[in-house]
């Protein structure tokens, strides 16, 4: 029995580092320093991931699936969990635009912008989700598009 | 999948669709890309001041001045010298007000009231200091500032001198006339390096500083400080140049209110009394700015604050006004042209004036009490004699000059020279005006109007394309009225007030984007497309591709995202890749569902589709990524640490070992050269004799080779011949020639007939071969020939890749062309940009495959034809180049013309071998491009060869090649392709736009001589390129 939920989650864990990684590649192949600030790079996939990933990993049913059919698992209705992902990436996608600009602030050093996107964006994707409940629930009825993707 | 059948009527459809649009609007697409040529003509002649340099050089005894015979400089050469030694203090934007006492101001401003040596002399001696205003002419830059102050010409942004040189100043000049060429006059300089890359080897003793770095305030005033001690401690000297920069670094980093304004100002004020202190009685102080600042501290543009900067002219024993002058001058500071000063201070100190200098003497510093006049009558008589001197000279040679005015100006000359100093005043500005109204102004309404107009022949060229199909007569109506109201603003742009002359074409061109928004929200709204997921997906595709391309043109507005475009590019570049790789899985996944496959557990990842799509895009993107390590530093960046050269790889592969970077270059090319021909072999392109296999097979690793020998040769330090070149150029034309006029590669080969090849098998069979392993053959040659007639069996090698072998082939030469132009740097930089380009659009192909409904309407859609153009730039940035006219390579001219006896022929072909040897990028993207419409059949679907049987089956694993090319109706293809460039240049167009539309905007910008205006001539010669791509690409096709 310890060795069927140690075999679930180590499948979560190992999700879980995979996707770090990825961020990482996808940070440095987007512009990211190789080496000089290889530890700011990692705290920032760690935190996309975490923001990201995560709660999909957490939420996501493994026990009728099978552990890699990703398939499912980028399919499951996870409305709070997906509005913070996308907004997530989005905001640290956008937060770049601020590195290259020449005003000489502390906080336009590399991870701090990315990060800083990635936070404001995934509570900006729980503010939006939530707002949106509460006001389908004080409304009363919702759409029917809305129940789906706020399940 | 859709059959065969469905994929040809779609290549034809899509064919015949882009060439009846491209008929129905060839006029029109013709007439906007004349009209896009006509603006951009139209933007430069109002933005570029251009200017042709004279290289004639004044002399000491010369008869035209009417004053010969005073001979030489000891006495002074036009009119009598007046003091033999000047010390010539230049103050980086010192504008005038910083000259005054201000005492009112100095509580509340940090600049007022600091310099208070000057005044304290004109207080005591009022006849022995002259204070004015000098205005500069815009460009306020130090460069074109010091250039106009040393040879008293309007200075332009590009000097179009007479030969590709350095930055060294060929006309006449001050210091040259000062110095007279005798060896025993001695010049001194310290400060700003700009001096001696201007006039390297005029001085004796030289302390420059470096300039760049505007937030170091105290390295060069320092620096200037020591050195001006020693110096002034000697008399060996007749010139001194003391140029501080404290005050313009200063205003630059903290603006003119800021108490370190105060300190610098003051610093100022303690070098001028230092300098007072130790001058003797024939030595003549200049204090002078040669430029103001705005109240931001920038300076670059052409208003009030920044063109007036302040001059002071300073002797001891010797007055220099009149008594009456004197006190006037107090009053009222006379105001003064920059140029201005050259002339005057050539004739205080006795030389001649500089040939090509348009300066007025101010005649109160000439008169001398009790001549009633003579000495500034003769000042303005030798100064104006000089000035139509230059503008007969300059107008024989290249005739700028209206020749009405140029009559005028003659007959004023003739009434008034000798005689009547007012008409002399007059006729030196007017000629001043004249050539300043040629030169140096911007001419504002034009540069408005052209981008204006710009815009709307790119609007409705981009709508007559790619719009709907209903309306395209309303549209030409618009599209009429739009240009006749430019072409009205245009005619009647002297009379119409500026903001008009823009304004009318502006709110022709709003109007029809609206309008045509109307039409299209109108159209979209009656068609309701399906909410189907695909067309969704697609939709978001094509949105984040018009964002790209939009923030791509758009980037060129700030000066930080220029100095910065390489990561900009790479990550425009990665995020089309990241986005086609993410539709692609989710296609591959949506397939899955559609199929039934949804639900089944996965084993392994190795053969998922989205596995491989993640793969491929891993690959493109590293190689997008290495291409960027490449890069090169611009100096902004790396003046101000953003940017360092340990980040380029060359240079740190070159410091481990020197020959490093050029071994690599070199296997890699070898490496690439290996690989096509190992494809061509496997394509079956190698049988036969005809020429284009000839030409394939025997014409590459020749000019490699030239390539490789020339490189090393290079390396090794011995000059440089282009003999090698020249052989590699000639064998590619050759190559291409060839291949235009045969292209030819498939071989057919007569098949032996039915007996002789029973014979063979039995022949087989008597050797003892077993009938087992002849018979399967023995049956495929007797089935394959029942019924038909053997003798006119034919075999055929390289059928498939008949068309792609082609286009490669061009492709090939002319990328090894490019890499004879643009050297080694540039084979990292064209391979990797070449391999992301191929995984792109394998990563296309596969996602157009898996797509529903027909794929290949979508083939060489926006987002191949924004990728291509995106990464011609880059491969443009990863062969080491910036967008500035520092980092122009000037080599691949010496291919053309060895010695600069050669003509205006040589220097065209050098010019044009300039150019392709910086932008092959953009040529090699824009011919590469009808490749896409080749794209399903290229790619050939490798990625079922890697997936899972399971996997598999949702791609069909077949393809027949370019047969299904060529059934379709001639000239499909053609027009297909002329449609793929038709994308390609209007989009290129848009870039280009783009970086004119941030050049006009930040005309007075700080960096607009530095960054701005570099880029915009960039972005336009870029779309240059793309346009003569295409034009080769057409004619190929």
């Amino acid at each position: 029995f310890q060795l069927a939920i140690m075999g679930k989650l180590s499948y979560r864990v190992y999700w879980f580092i995979a996707s770090v990684f990825y961020y990482h590649f996808l940070a440095v192949m987007f512009g990211a320093p190789f080496f000089s600030e290889i530890g700011g790079t990692f705290a920032f996939s760690l935190l996309l991931a975490s923001l990201t990933v995560l709660p999909f990993l957490y939420i996501t049913p493994f026990d009728d699936l099978n552990a890699l059919s990703f398939a499912n698992f980028l399919a499951f209705p996870s409305g709070a969990a997906s509005y913070m992902a996308d907004l997530a990436i989005l905001g640290s996608y956008c937060s770049a635009v601020a590195v290259p600009l020449d005003w000489d602030r502390w906080w336009q050093r590399w991870p701090i912008p990315g990060c800083a996107g990635c936070l404001a964006g995934a509570g900006l994707g729980l503010a939006v989700w939530a707002g949106g409940t509460a006001a389908v629930r004080l409304t009363g009825g919702a759409s029917k598009k809305n129940r789906r993707r706020l399940d | 999948f859709q059959s065969e059948e469905g994929i040809k009527s779609d290549v034809s459809e899509i064919g015949s669709t882009n060439g009846s649009r491209l008929s129905a609007g060839a006029a029109s697409f013709v007439l906007a890309a004349v009209g896009v040529c006509l603006c951009t003509g139209l933007f430069a002649s109002g933005f570029l001041l251009s200017r042709t340099e004279l290289r004639n050089r004044s002399a000491c005894r010369e008869a035209t001045a009417g004053f010969a015979g005073r001979g030489d400089l000891r006495d002074g050469c036009w009119l009598p010298r007046r003091f033999d030694r000047v010390m010539l203090l230049l103050v980086d934007a010192l504008r005038f007000d910083f000259l005054r006492p201000n005492r009112s101001l100095a509580n509340r401003h940090h600049w007022a009231g600091n310099v208070l040596a000057v005044d304290e002399l004109q207080q005591s001696r009022p006849r022995h200091a002259f204070v004015a205003h000098v205005e500069a002419d815009a460009p306020t830059t130090t460069l074109q500032r010091l250039k106009a102050l040393l040879t008293g010409t309007l200075p332009t942004f590009i000097d179009a001198s007479a030969n590709f040189g350095g930055a060294a100043l060929r006309e006449d000049n001050l210091i040259d006339q000062l110095l007279g060429g005798a060896a025993n006059r001695t010049a001194v300089f310290m400060g700003d390096d700009t001096w001696l890359s201007l006039l390297p080897g005029r001085f004796q003793r030289a302390y420059p500083f470096p300039s760049f770095s505007i937030h170091d305030l105290d390295t060069v005033d320092r620096g200037v400080e020591r050195h001006l001690a020693e110096e002034l401690q000697r008399t060996d000297w007749q010139l001194l140049v003391a140029h501080v920069l404290g005050v313009d670094h200063c205003g630059h980093r903290y603006g003119p209110e800021h108490p370190e304004m105060r300190r610098k100002l003051r610093e100022v004020d303690a070098l001028i009394r230092a300098m007072l202190q130790r001058m003797d009685n024939r030595t003549l102080l200049v204090v002078l700015g040669d430029h103001g600042m705005t109240t931001g501290g920038d300076h670059g543009g052409g208003s009030e604050d920044e063109i007036d900067a302040g001059v002071a002219l300073v002797s001891n024993s010797r007055p220099l006004l009149g008594p009456e002058d004197a006190l006037a001058m107090r009053q009222q500071p006379p105001r003064l042209s920059q140029i201005d000063l050259v002339p005057t201070l050539a004739l205080l100190l006795g030389a001649p004036i500089p040939f090509s200098s348009l300066g007025a003497v101010p005649p109160a510093l000439f008169a001398s009490p009790g001549d009633r006049g003579a000495g500034a009558r003769d000042a303005l008589t030798v100064n104006a004699r000089q000035v139509m001197r230059f503008l007969e000279t300059y107008q024989a040679a290249y005739a700028d000059l209206p020749a009405t005015r140029l009559a005028e100006l003659r007959a004023d000359a003739a009434a008034a020279i000798g005689s009547d100093v007012e008409g002399m005043r007059r006729l030196l500005d007017d000629v001043k005006d004249a050539c300043r109204s040629v030169w140096a102004r911007f001419d504002e309404p034009a540069i408005g109007l052209a981008l204006t107009a710009f815009a709307v022949c790119l609007a409705f060229g981009g709508a007559f394309f790619a719009g709907p199909d209903g309306g395209k007569g309303r549209l030409a109506t618009g599209f009429a009225v739009a240009i006749a109201a430019c072409a009205a603003a245009f005619a009647g742009r002297a009379a119409l007030p500026p903001a008009l002359v823009w304004g009318l074409p502006a709110s022709a061109l709003l109007g029809g984007a609206a309008s045509l928004a109307a039409r299209l929200l109108a159209a979209s709204a009656a068609e309701a497309p399906p909410p189907d997921t695909g067309a969704r997906l697609s939709q978001v595709t094509s949105f984040a591709c018009a964002l790209t391309a939009g923030f791509a043109s758009l980037s060129p507005l700030s000066n930080s995202f220029i100095i910065s475009e390489p990561s900009c590019l790479l990550y425009l570049l990665q995020t089309l890749l990241l986005l086609q790789a993410a539709v692609t899985c989710v296609a591959a996944l949506r397939r899955a569902r559609a199929d039934g496959l949804w639900r089944k557990p996965v084993k392994s990842l190795i053969g998922h589709p989205c596995a491989i799509s993640a793969l491929l895009h891993a690959a493109a993107a590293i190689c997008l990524r290495l291409a960027f390590g490449f890069t090169t530093c611009r100096e902004e960046a790396r003046g101000a640490g953003w940017c360092s050269d340990a980040d380029d790889w060359l240079a740190a592969s070159a410091a481990v070992s020197s020959q490093s970077p050029l071994l690599s270059c070199v296997l890699a090319l070898l490496a690439f050269l290996a690989a096509f021909r190992w494809w061509l072999r496997r394509c079956g392109n190698f049988n036969g004799y005809s020429p284009a296999v000839l030409a394939l097979s025997y014409l590459p690793v020749p000019i490699g080779l030239c390539a490789i020998i020339h490189w090393v040769l290079q390396a090794a330090g011995s000059p440089a011949s282009p003999l090698l070149l020249r052989i590699g150029l000639a064998l590619a034309t050759a190559a291409v020639f060839i291949l235009l006029l045969a292209p030819s590669t498939a071989h057919l080969e007569r098949r032996p007939a039915t007996s002789r090849r029973l014979q063979a098998i039995a022949n087989a069979l008597a050797r003892g071969y077993d009938l087992a392993e002849v018979a399967p053959a023995l049956c495929r040659d007797l089935l394959g020939d029942s019924g038909e007639d053997s003798d006119n069996q034919h075999r055929g090698y390289g059928m498939r890749f008949m068309y792609r072998t082609a286009a490669c082939g061009l492709l090939l030469f002319a990328c090894l062309a490019a890499l004879l132009l643009a050297g080694h740097r540039a084979v990292p930089a064209l391979l990797l940009c070449a391999a992301a380009a191929a995984l792109h659009a394998e990563l296309r192909s596969a996602q157009l495959r898996l797509g529903q409904g027909r794929p290949l309407a979508k083939l060489a859609g926006w987002p191949d034809i924004v990728f291509l153009l995106l990464l011609g730039w880059a491969a443009f940035y990863a062969c080491g180049l910036q967008p500035s006219l520092s980092a122009i390579r000037w080599d691949p001219a010496f291919i053309a013309y060895s010695a600069e006896t050669s003509g205006s022929a040589g220097r065209f072909f050098g010019g044009v071998l300039i150019l392709s040897g910086m932008f092959w990028g953009q040529l090699l993207a824009t011919m590469a491009a009808p490749l896409l419409l080749l794209l399903l059949p290229l790619t050939a679907g490798h990625l079922p060869f890697v997936a899972r049987p399971k996997w598999r089956r949702l791609l069909p694993d077949q393809s027949s090649g370019d047969f299904l090319l060529t059934d379709l109706p001639p000239g499909t293809l053609a027009g297909a392709a002329a449609g793929v460039f038709a994308r390609l240049l209007l989009l290129a167009a848009c870039l280009a736009l783009g970086s004119m539309a941030a050049a006009g905007w930040h005309r007075r910008h700080l960096m607009a001589w530095k960054v701005f205006a570099p880029r915009m001539m960039f972005g336009v010669i870029g779309c240059a390129a793309t346009a003569v791509g295409a034009g080769a690409g057409l004619l190929c096709a």
